[in-house]
């Protein structure tokens, strides 16, 4: 299944390749990867003993697609589970239930509390990326690992998603962000040049709304969009605290992602004599009003405020305290 | 054998063809959809004596192309190299009057980066006819179109290396390099605008390092981080296309001059900059299922150290000294982050968390020794610039001085929840928010936050998240401290009953529910409400309520394994009421202090406009947004043939309403209530926009390793605007603006290709 608009290529055509490369490697430094104390080894069931993946899918024919094309069975690694019990790294060792498989179960992550799966997940995913799991937002509202991932039948190229793009999977529960990037002003995330783990670490963060650089809104932005970051002789407040007090990063109807249209956002700070506080109704948008001599004010025309007050961010201009330099 | 061939890979490629009626710079703003050669993508991953080389290509040989390989030895090394463009097409019709390199009649490069000069002929043509019809004629005459745009190449390498099963070592570096332009705009008085392309010629460089060590049950990190930012254009200098020269009309026009109109003016762009940065964290498991983790980190921003630049480039004009030549910009943040986890048994969790961000600018503040506006004019007389012009009095409140913007924040969460039976959690929380900034009219806010949850999860047939949040933000600010911000405001000609709404009292109210059911494994069903509010309970002026309601349904539906099904629909609607005064100044001898501001009647019709309620406005914002999306795939008809099909829809509807008079109903009794004396608004056209994409997508297997694509993608976006499209820009040139043309328009595209893949 493909995101209307995204690129149909080879994350449609493909199936889930055994690489390990983000989706988005420009923008996001791979996860370290998780190197457990010990070999990843699911509580066995009483008297149980491993038995070996080869028995597992003997009757589990359908596990074998997705798991052999996963870097859990990247033998090679000798962290992988391939390279320790194979199935049963994760499931448990299985000689009761080959003997016995309705009486013996072993381990479903589909029917286990989240708790318990990310114990079984977090056993080996507990270094880099994954170390703030606990206690993360995503993590106390009750998701399992295998809420957003699928071991077995990934639809994403990468990491092991249980959708073929971030936008779908996140978009699951985050739905208004996601409707956000069909909005005019975008970022390029539907392009496929971003996607939401750009800025954000689903699995915990040293930084507020699980931001992945920085300590603050200001400075996620800012580690791209540097040319805004200062320190500048004039700052214009919001631009040093909130970037979001002027725009959603996730889109917006309006030009450069601002949350409303400018005069009117900037009419929300800006009360001064003179023209912030003049009405720019009807009367002075657009052509004017024919035969009636009134001309479109200059200050709502094309990019409205910041057409003159472009250095809106910040000025090393001397004369540049109100931004016009 | 279960094991994967040692050497995989696919390449999918093909001819597309594209064909767009209206804006094709917007359909391809951030892409590559030309017509012609189209590699997808290619694959290659190879295992040998133990490493795993990956290597990866999309839209090859594109202006969004990316590359990356990976070389790993898994357990060991991971090392990877990638090349990736963003390009930012914003215009293909934009048009300008200054001088540039043509290619095919078009203007493809400007001659030197950072000086953008119109011909003198025009200039002096503009002069000698000044009136308001005159530029439109030269303007299409003599103007250029080009395209504003810009792009990306970004650079990274960087690797991982287990030095032993405990200690892992990683390092990155990533170049950023950017060019090219965007409409910018310069002015040379009032009501003058020139929009000009601005230069983007910086470059962005960063360096992380960092070790991460694991024994038993602790953890340990720390880290470098370097980004260096360079802008090798950090100003632009401009012609006036409205004035060669004050002298005469024949003049030389690179004379600037004063009374009048300067013939040329200067902008600055972002300046250069660095941050670096350690960090380190700790992090222990402790008994009964809990957690414990440090973090802190430090950083020091800096400006690159470039001198100011004058205050003018007018000769005419001859300010006052600077009080010093370099911006000498620098701060240093802190943060802390103190985290503990605890889940003690099955039926409790305790998460508490304090945090601690310090942005402390310490720029010096600077002075404005006299004040000069747009290169054009200078105050009539040497000394401390003040807000005067804006009504209030010159005095030290009202200095034009820099204001070096810190904060330090301290934040405390503490969360429990209990969980009784399992799958059903119960969840009460508290934050407190404690905010100081320097050089804000309230330096220091706190936020007390109650919240509520529920969650019903872990059961495969019913799941629902839920979670309502109560805050309360404050101003610490004691009378005296009120009685002087608002005085300040005063001075510089806001009205003193301004709160900014990032800073001001706030009372918040949010809920969420988020519900999903499955009935049976074919069929899921999911729905969200997001509603809230925040009331600005003090701001008499300013934004007084923010409300958003957003509505959600969708479905996903798996007849077989082989056919999906979903569909989503949402509804949002955001409300934005704000108040303002509409106000002159008073001026000469009319000026008058805060002090007899406050005796002034506001009820009355004869006191000065600042101080009339009858002069009060609001405007009322409502976006409404409706979103659907429906995507269906089928993997396999008879055996060969996969299809996919997609659609979203989106509608924006924004509606921004002027109100004269109070608004007595909303958020805030007025404080004086009287009819309005400014005249009836005239409403606002509605601002519209309306995305429609469609794909589908076709496969069909030749071989097991060969199959033939075809795909199609139809865009329509439709878009009203009135500040930015063509109704509301009929002319590029009129008045005493000149435009570049960037504006919103609608298009419609259709693109096409066909395309083999085969993979080995």
């Amino acid at each position: 299944r493909v995101q209307a608009g995204e690129h149909v290529g080879p994350q449609a055509i493909l199936p889930a390749q055994n690489s390990p490369a983000p989706q988005n490697p420009s923008q996001t430094p791979p996860k370290p990867a998780p190197v457990p104390q010990k070999p990843p080894q699911a509580p066995a069931a009483a008297g149980a003993t491993y038995v070996g993946e080869t028995t597992c899918l003997t009757c589990h024919d359908e596990k074998k697609q997705g798991y052999f094309s996963s870097p859990h069975h990247r033998a090679i690694d000798p962290r992988s589970p391939a390279a320790k019990q194979g199935c049963e790294s994760c499931h448990g060792p299985g000689s009761l239930h080959v003997s016995d498989p309705v009486t013996n179960p072993v381990k479903r992550f589909s029917k286990l509390p989240p708790d318990q799966v990310n114990a079984t997940c977090t056993t080996c995913h507990n270094r880099g990326d994954h170390a703030l799991w606990e206690g993360s937002q995503h993590e106390n509202r009750g998701l399992a690992c295998t809420t957003c991932h699928s071991i077995h039948a990934p639809k994403n190229e990468f990491k092991q998603l249980k959708e073929p793009t971030q936008i779908k999977l996140c978009g699951s529960c985050h739905r208004d962000k996601v409707a956000k990037l069909d909005r005019s002003g975008h970022m390029p995330v539907r392009e496929g040049k971003m996607e939401c783990s750009t800025c954000h670490n689903p699995h915990g963060s040293t930084s507020v709304r699980l931001l992945r650089k920085g300590d603050s809104v200001a400075e996620m932005c800012t580690s791209c969009h540097a040319d805004k970051r200062g320190p500048f002789l004039w700052e214009h407040a919001p631009t040093r605290d909130g970037c979001a007090t002027c725009h959603d990063p996730h889109g917006s109807s309006n030009e450069r992602m601002l949350v409303a249209k400018p005069p009117i956002l900037c009419q929300r700070c800006h009360v001064a004599t003179r023209h912030p506080s003049t009405i720019y109704d009807g009367k002075l948008v657009g052509a004017g009003i024919s035969g009636s001599g009134v001309s479109p004010s200059i200050r709502v025309f094309a990019r409205s405020c910041v057409a003159c007050h472009s250095a809106i961010h910040g000025s090393n201009h001397p004369s540049g305290q109100r931004f016009i330099r | 054998s279960s094991n994967p061939p040692a050497t995989t890979g696919a390449i999918d490629f093909g001819l597309r063809g594209t064909s767009v009626s209206g804006d094709g710079a917007r359909y391809e703003r951030y892409r590559d959809l030309g017509d012609g050669l189209a590699i997808e993508g290619v694959r290659l991953s190879r295992e040998r004596l133990g490493w795993v080389f990956d290597f990866m290509a999309d839209h090859a040989g594109r202006r969004d192309q990316r590359y990356r390989g990976d070389f790993v030895n898994p357990g060991k090394f991971k090392g990877w190299v990638t090349w990736d463009q963003i390009p930012m097409l914003m215009s293909r019709t934009t048009k300008t009057l200054f001088g540039c390199t043509l290619e095919d009649g078009r203007c493809e490069s400007f001659a030197q980066p950072g000086t953008l000069a119109i011909d003198d002929a025009i200039q002096r043509q503009v002069q000698a006819s000044p009136s308001a019809s005159a530029l439109p004629g030269l303007f299409e005459t003599n103007s250029v179109e080009f395209d504003t745009r810009s792009r990306r190449h970004i650079f990274e390498g960087g690797f991982q290396y287990l030095a032993t099963p405990e200690l892992t070592v990683n390092a990155n570096v990533r170049r950023t390099d950017r060019s090219g332009m965007i409409p910018y705009g310069g002015n040379f008085g009032h009501s003058s605008l020139v929009e000009l392309p601005a230069p983007v010629e910086h470059n962005l460089t960063d360096v992380n390092a960092g070790a991460e060590f694991q024994r038993d049950r602790l953890l340990l990190r720390g880290g470098y981080t370097g980004s260096f930012f360079h802008n090798d254009v950090t100003s632009v200098t401009f012609d006036n296309p409205f004035r060669c020269s004050a002298a005469s009309a024949t003049a030389s026009c690179g004379t600037l001059d004063i009374p009048g109109t300067p013939s040329a003016g200067r902008l600055s762009l972002p300046p250069s900059n660095s941050f670096i940065g350690v960090n380190g964290l700790a992090s222990v498991r402790l008994p009964y299922r809990s957690r414990a983790t440090a973090h802190v980190s430090l950083g020091t921003l800096k400006d690159a150290g470039d001198p100011l630049m004058p205050q003018t480039i007018n000769p005419a004009i001859t300010p006052g000294t600077l009080e010093r030549g370099l911006v000498e910009g620098k701060a240093r943040t802190t943060a802390l982050n103190l985290n503990f986890v605890s889940r003690p048994n099955r039926y409790a969790d305790v998460s508490v968390r304090f945090r601690s961000y310090d942005y402390d600018n310490q720029t010096p503040d600077f002075t404005l020794p006299q004040r000069v506006s747009y290169d054009n004019s200078s105050s009539a007389t040497p000394g401390p610039a003040t807000y005067s012009s804006l009504g209030g009095q010159a005095s030290a409140l009202n200095l034009v001085k820099t204001e070096p913007f810190g904060v330090l924040r301290h934040t405390f969460d503490a969360d429990f929840k209990a969980t009784p039976v399992t799958g059903a959690t119960a969840g009460v929380g508290y934050s407190w928010i404690q905010e100081e900034r320097s050089h804000r009219f309230f330096e220091a806010t706190t936020d007390n936050v109650f919240r509520l949850s529920f969650d019903a999860v872990g059961n495969r047939w019913f799941a629902i998240r839920t979670k309502y949040e109560h805050a309360q933000k404050r101003d610490s600010a004691t009378e005296e401290e009120l009685d002087e911000s608002q005085r300040e405001l005063f001075m510089i000609g806001e009205q003193p009953g301004i709160r900014h709404f990032d800073i001001a009292s706030r009372n918040r109210n949010r809920i969420t529910i988020l519900g999903g059911v499955t009935p049976m494994d074919t069929v899921s069903l999911n729905a969200s409400i997001a509603v809230g509010k925040d009331d600005y309970l003090e701001s008499l002026f300013g934004l007084r309520d923010n409300t958003h309601r957003v509505f959600s349904v969708g479905t996903d539906l798996a007849p077989s394994d082989l056919v999906t099904v979903s569909g989503s629909y949402s509804y949002e609607k955001y409300n934005a009421l704000s108040r303002s005064r509409q106000a002159s100044p008073p001026s000469g001898s009319a000026v008058f202090s805060y002090d007899t501001f406050l005796t002034l009647p506001q009820d009355s019709n004869l006191s000065p406009e600042v101080a009339r309620a009858s002069r009060n406005w609001a405007s009322d914002g409502t976006d409404r947004v409706h979103s659907f999306i429906v995507t269906a795939g089928v993997a396999k008809i008879a055996e060969k043939v996969g299809l996919q099909f997609s659609y979203d829809f989106n509608r924006a509807h924004a509606l921004y309403e002027y109100i004269t008079g109070p608004v007595v109903d909303r958020t805030l009794p007025e404080e004086v209530i009287v009819e309005g004396t400014l005249d009836a608004p005239t409403p606002l056209p509605l601002v519209k926009s309306r995305l429609q994409r469609g794909t589908l997508d076709a496969t069909y297997a030749l071989t097991s390793r060969v199959s033939l694509g075809l795909s199609y993608w139809h865009e329509r976006y439709d878009v009203t605007d009135f500040t930015l499209d063509a109704e509301a820009n009929p002319n590029l040139a009129r008045g005493s603006a000149l435009l570049l043309g960037y504006l919103y328009r609608p298009y419609r595209a259709n693109t096409v290709w066909g395309r083999l893949i085969y993979s080995w």
